[in-house]
């Protein structure tokens, strides 16, 4: 076992870090949290308009367009958000003006979204135009990083307000990088009558939301930030920092479709992740804090458990994952692995059959279950899966937990008697 | 007084560990101000005047980049040790943070 944890500590986690750590990827990562407010604003009139229970669900109908206003200013322009917030924090990393590099990506985001009639086309602004926001924040900054290494910025003399010394120092940058996208614009349009749109999402967004809103992506997600954890790394911090992407877009769509009546194209997306196979936080970890205030005999558990088992309905599972603890601990890390497994495959299959819904609502991480799984799905029948999850996760960690707390009890005797 | 900077994934867990210090402090009679911030607002915040900044065990992967920033402004980093990041370990919370006072 200790081989096992030496193996994660040295050959899995230095390229996870490497990885989580990496600038561009931590851009997109804390851009992406940042249209997070917006998507649970959005969320919370989706959810009233489309209640859970059909008897009001009636008689919200009549009001579901004006109700799902704010749910096109949140969920569907996500992919605008989110070019500006990534440019303003890889900006911001490389000590640039965030601000100027918000708003020269957001004009190129705009340059080159393809025209309709009387403006753009809107639909470029959610989630299908996601990858071609994260590509144009990054080309952008390093664009303007480029010509201020250079030297190339004009620059005011001191004492000139620092909103026109920015306004001035972003022409240069501004000009090159409108240049750039304009030509690019132009060129797939007049050569191949494509959009920069329909290039990424045919190389980019379609292949990766294919492969990580499989059963198989999500399943390998799961395992990498069970495994971290057990080592004590905040596993879907670091697994996110790649997927986000990926699980925010699929949320997005279906967000959008239910907004628009239709049916929830996935049953992958940041619920799943989030909310549904972490139910106490990561590795269903409220199954285990039931079972340490119910059955625990050793007096370290019991206690450890009427202290955390308020946080665990929470979702916060630190104080027991690091105070029984959990982590490097070679028993209680096979159910800490398995159960979310489990639940992660019950749950694929009752969404994917249809038997309940599927997550369109983002809520809080933090909010307990049941009602975040209600909340997600606007279907009742969810919050009854949540708590089939929750128990049989305790059935996988009972014959675990009793072999580990039963040590603890024992040793407790021992040092009391010496 | 010390003024000590916590920083965990989302500010969340940091927060239930800062009320265990709090408590210990009080019973030990040591004046202290702490905060818990997420890794996305550090950047901004150890900007501020702090004596110590304590980072939660389970975002120790991205220990060389606050320290990095914690060195800049001149202020000590410290991990928190894995066992000692729950809410039964109060008193060696406290004992970490003595050494700077």
């Amino acid at each position: 076992m200790n081989k096992l944890f030496e193996c994660i500590e040295k050959g899995l986690m230095p390229p996870m870090i490497k990885i989580s750590e990496q600038r561009h990827l931590k851009a997109i990562r804390d851009g992406l949290i940042a249209s997070m407010p917006l998507m649970i604003i959005g969320s919370i009139f989706l959810i009233i308009a489309f209640p859970p229970i059909p008897a009001l669900a009636e008689v919200m109908a009549p009001f579901i367009e004006n109700l799902t206003l704010p749910v096109h200013a949140t969920f569907e322009i996500m992919g605008l958000i989110a070019v500006f917030a990534i440019a303003y924090n890889l900006g911001k990393s490389y000590n640039l003006d965030g601000l100027t590099s918000g708003i020269l990506s957001l004009s190129s985001f705009i340059l080159v979204t393809p025209r309709i009639e009387e403006g753009f086309q809107v639909v470029y602004m959610g989630s299908q135009g996601l990858f071609v926001a994260i590509i144009i924040a990054i080309v952008t900054v390093e664009i303007y990083r480029l010509i201020v290494n250079k030297n190339l910025i004009i620059k005011m003399p001191e004492g000139v307000p620092e909103a026109v010394g920015r306004a001035f120092g972003a022409l240069i940058p501004g000009l090159v990088v409108v240049l750039v996208f304009w030509v690019i614009r132009l060129s797939l349009n007049s050569f191949f009558k494509l959009s920069i749109f329909d290039v990424v999402e045919r190389v980019l967004q379609t292949p990766l939301k294919q492969l990580g809103g499989s059963f198989l992506g999500g399943l390998i997600a799961v395992l990498l930030i069970q495994v971290l954890w057990s080592a004590g790394i905040h596993g879907i911090s670091v697994v996110a920092s790649v997927m986000a992407p990926i699980w925010y877009a699929l949320a997005e769509e279906n967000a959008a479709a239910k907004a628009a009546g239709e049916v929830l194209p996935n049953v992958m997306g940041q619920q799943m992740m989030a909310i549904w196979i972490a139910v106490g936080g990561s590795g269903m970890v409220l199954a285990l804090a039931i079972l340490f205030v119910w059955k625990a005999k050793s007096k370290h558990v019991k206690s450890l458990g009427k202290m955390t088992i308020w946080s665990s309905f929470f979702n916060i599972s630190e104080p027991i994952m690091f105070g029984a603890p959990v982590v490097m601990n070679p028993i209680l890390i096979i159910p800490f692995i398995l159960a979310p497994v489990a639940v992660y495959v019950i749950t694929y299959l009752a969404m994917a059959l249809n038997i309940v819904g599927r997550s369109y609502a983002v809520v809080p991480w933090t909010t307990p279950a049941p009602f975040s799984g209600i909340l997600t799905t606007g279907d009742w029948k969810a919050g009854v899966l949540m708590i089939v999850g929750i128990l049989i996760s305790m059935a996988i960690y009972y014959p675990f937990f009793r072999v580990w707390d039963n040590q603890i009890a024992e040793q407790e005797v021992e040092q009391k008697s010496s | 007084m010390i003024k000590v900077l916590m920083v965990c994934s989302g500010g969340m867990s940091s927060s239930l560990v800062v009320n265990t210090i709090k408590k210990e402090a009080e019973k030990e009679n040591i004046e202290i101000d702490i905060k818990a911030v997420g890794t996305g607002e550090y950047i901004d915040e150890v900007k501020e005047d702090w004596d110590l900044i304590l980072v939660a065990p389970q975002v120790r992967h991205r220990f060389e980049g606050f320290e990095e920033q914690a060195k800049e402004e001149n202020i000590p980093i410290e991990l928190i040790p894995p066992q000692n990041y729950n809410p039964l370990a109060g008193a060696k919370l406290i004992k970490q943070i003595k050494k700077y006072l």
